[in-house]
């Protein structure tokens, strides 16, 4: 469920790797803080042998059941489970790097996306919005192996989605959305039920085996801040990409007075004055990467479905350019944060 | 050969070309940047364009030449690639509407052109991305995202991953081998149950060499931290490689073959 670098433009990939990125990065500030502090010192090499059992698990085609096709366990949900969503995050991270690189699985520019599909869902919010609240220290076989299904069901089916999102978005393929969704959907459904099972069936072993008090103490923690970002991140995402369904198309209030003036009906396309208006103009577009606050080149508005494609595309902007300022927002908050860390450490110690 | 056997010789063959060729006289970080504004440059191109996209094909070749990577070793690793990008593309010459009249009067859908592109772009991602690790290989590709400000978790992560994917990766190899022997007539595919059982084991396994390795490097007086190696040190060269791919990249996104064309048969754009 790689996407390749082929079927992904600038904008899409560099959001999705600003993203993912900024998650990899609050991550790894996260889990470096518990590993200097002592407690968890010998995460470091589980965390790397845990890395490549993965890759290897990945290597194995078992039977889809109920069909004549096969398919690989992705590995994020067992990761968080096991590490936790930070660390779990940079285990799948480490994977699916390697993979771009050494089987050109994915590409560079869309690595971000991949991280996002792939790891970001998995661990930030199948993990503990669904799997961890439905889970607890007395739960039984029985309840794990359900939850694990279902959620790893769900981590697929949404990687799915947002992949055919993304490819659509981006604008290369002509597939139409909801035929491409019907033909990448339901095997990600079935894929899903080897994802949970296999998920299940080793989070079982690592409980119960010598060494399940590594994972136990995992089974136990408290999500904490990471539950309330990400909550405001998906409600950021859907409002931006349900209001932008009701952006208008209209020129504003600024570019209607000008036009009223200059009796043109749209001034975004009417050719600047002068030679250097002109050419800063052509500048402007050929390195806009959110033209007009949509994406690619818009359809012409008299054909019947024209409303609705550029409907989509205003939402895709809107979703695209709100995760961008939250990562930002988040990113400078970390920093502000650890300058004021910093600077409160008394001048003796510095 | 299995999956993961023939994946675990590939990995070996890697390093191989790494140490070799004109590349590793560069600062990892020049070919990483490089290799990221020829990618940004390639998916900056129009859905059809094939002809903007021809020129970039010069940065993976570079690569391999300069490396002395045999092109055979790139084609078997790519071949791999391209039937998702097809499978993708493939309807667009029925789906798309548009029609392009050829100079010799025939007309073709557009979709030929966006079928072109994909599959194009598909070459050269993949070709980037091989020939990216073949040339810097695994430790200095560590070394120079480090170099990048990626965070140092990260790359110990990688390293842990690149150290121990063949120990791991090794010990499956026998279980799977051991299955294949006596799977009969079922090959390739693993009933799922039986994966589930194995991959079990393999945890079980990847516990204990955890707790060795750990164990191992307390003895030599691990603190949270592996060492980075050498520093690196950007040269002129670095910025003479920097510079000239990333202009080459500028100028393709400007369709640098028509801009040629036009300026040499004299003809307006």
């Amino acid at each position: 469920m790689h996407m390749s670098d082929a079927l992904i433009s600038p904008e899409v990939g560099l959001s999705m790797l600003a993203i993912a990125g900024g998650a990899l990065a609050l991550s790894c500030h996260r889990c470096s803080r518990e590993i200097r502090s002592g407690e968890k010192l010998s995460q470091i090499p589980l965390m790397g042998v845990l890395g490549a059992f993965v890759f290897a698990a990945q290597m194995i085609n078992f039977t889809i059941p109920g069909t004549g096709s096969s398919g690989h366990i992705a590995g994020a949900l067992l990761l968080a489970v096991l590490l936790g969503p930070a660390a779990g995050f940079i285990v799948i991270a480490s994977v699916l790097l390697v993979q771009a690189l050494l089987f050109a699985d994915g590409g560079l520019l869309a690595y971000g996306a991949n991280l996002f599909n792939m790891g970001f869902i998995p661990c930030f919010l199948v993990y503990p919005f669904l799997w961890r609240p439905l889970v607890s220290r007395d739960s039984s076989r029985r309840r794990i192996v359900t939850v694990s299904l279902i959620t790893g069901i769900i981590a697929m089916t949404a990687g799915a989605f947002t992949i055919t999102v993304e490819t659509v978005f981006s604008g290369i393929t002509t597939l139409p959305f909801f035929k491409f969704l019907m033909v990448i959907v339901p095997i990600h459904v079935l894929i899903g039920v080897g994802e949970g099972l296999i998920t299940a069936s080793v989070v079982l072993f690592a409980f119960s085996s010598e060494s399940g008090e590594l994972f136990l103490d995992q089974k136990n923690r408290r999500i904490g801040s990471w539950r309330t970002v990400a909550a405001f991140a998906i409600a950021a995402a859907l409002l931006a990409g349900m209001l932008s369904w009701f952006a208008s198309s209209n020129p504003d209030g600024l570019e209607w007075s000008v036009a009223r003036v200059e009796s043109t009906k749209d001034v975004g396309q009417q050719p600047a004055a002068d030679l250097l208006h002109q050419k800063s103009a052509e500048l402007q577009r050929s390195t806009s990467l959110l033209p007009d606050y949509q994406l690619g080149t818009p359809k012409s508005a008299d054909s019947a479905t024209a409303g609705s494609v550029i409907a989509w595309r205003t939402s895709a902007a809107g979703l695209i350019g709100s995760a961008l300022t939250l990562t930002l927002v988040l990113l400078l908050a970390m920093l502000l944060k650890t300058r004021q860390r910093r600077s409160a450490v008394p001048f003796s110690k510095r | 050969m299995s999956r993961l056997s023939s994946t675990i010789e590939g990995w070996r063959s890697f390093d191989s070309f790494a140490a070799a060729g004109l590349i590793s006289c560069l600062d990892p970080r020049t070919i990483i940047l490089s290799a990221l504004c020829t990618v940004i440059a390639m998916t900056g191109a129009g859905k059809g364009e094939v002809m903007v996209l021809l020129p970039l094909t010069a940065f993976p070749l570079t690569l391999l030449v300069l490396a002395n990577i045999p092109p055979i070793w790139l084609v078997k690793r790519i071949l791999p690639v391209l039937p998702f990008a097809l499978m993708i593309g493939l309807l667009n010459p029925w789906l798309e509407q548009g029609t392009v009249t050829l100079p010799g009067g025939a007309e073709i859908s557009t979709g030929w052109f966006t079928l072109a592109s994909i599959t194009l772009r598909a070459l050269i991602s993949a070709a980037t991305a091989l020939l990216l690790i073949a040339s810097v290989g695994l430790l200095n590709l560590s070394r120079g995202l480090a170099g990048l400000k990626v965070p140092a978790l990260f790359i110990t992560q990688l390293q842990m991953l690149f150290r121990y994917f063949f120990v791991i990766g090794e010990e499956f190899q026998r279980m799977e081998r051991a299955w294949r022997l006596r799977s009969g007539s079922r090959r390739g595919r693993m009933p799922l149950k039986l994966a589930a059982q194995l991959l079990q084991n393999l945890f079980l396994r990847s516990l204990a060499r955890a707790s060795r390795i750990h164990n191992a490097m307390l003895a030599r007086g691990f603190n949270g931290e592996v060492p980075a190696g050498a520093p690196l040190h950007w040269r002129l060269r670095d910025t003479v490689w920097l510079a000239g791919w990333a202009g080459f990249a500028l100028l393709c996104r400007f369709n640098l073959p028509l801009l040629l064309g036009a300026m040499l048969t004299g003809q307006p754009q």
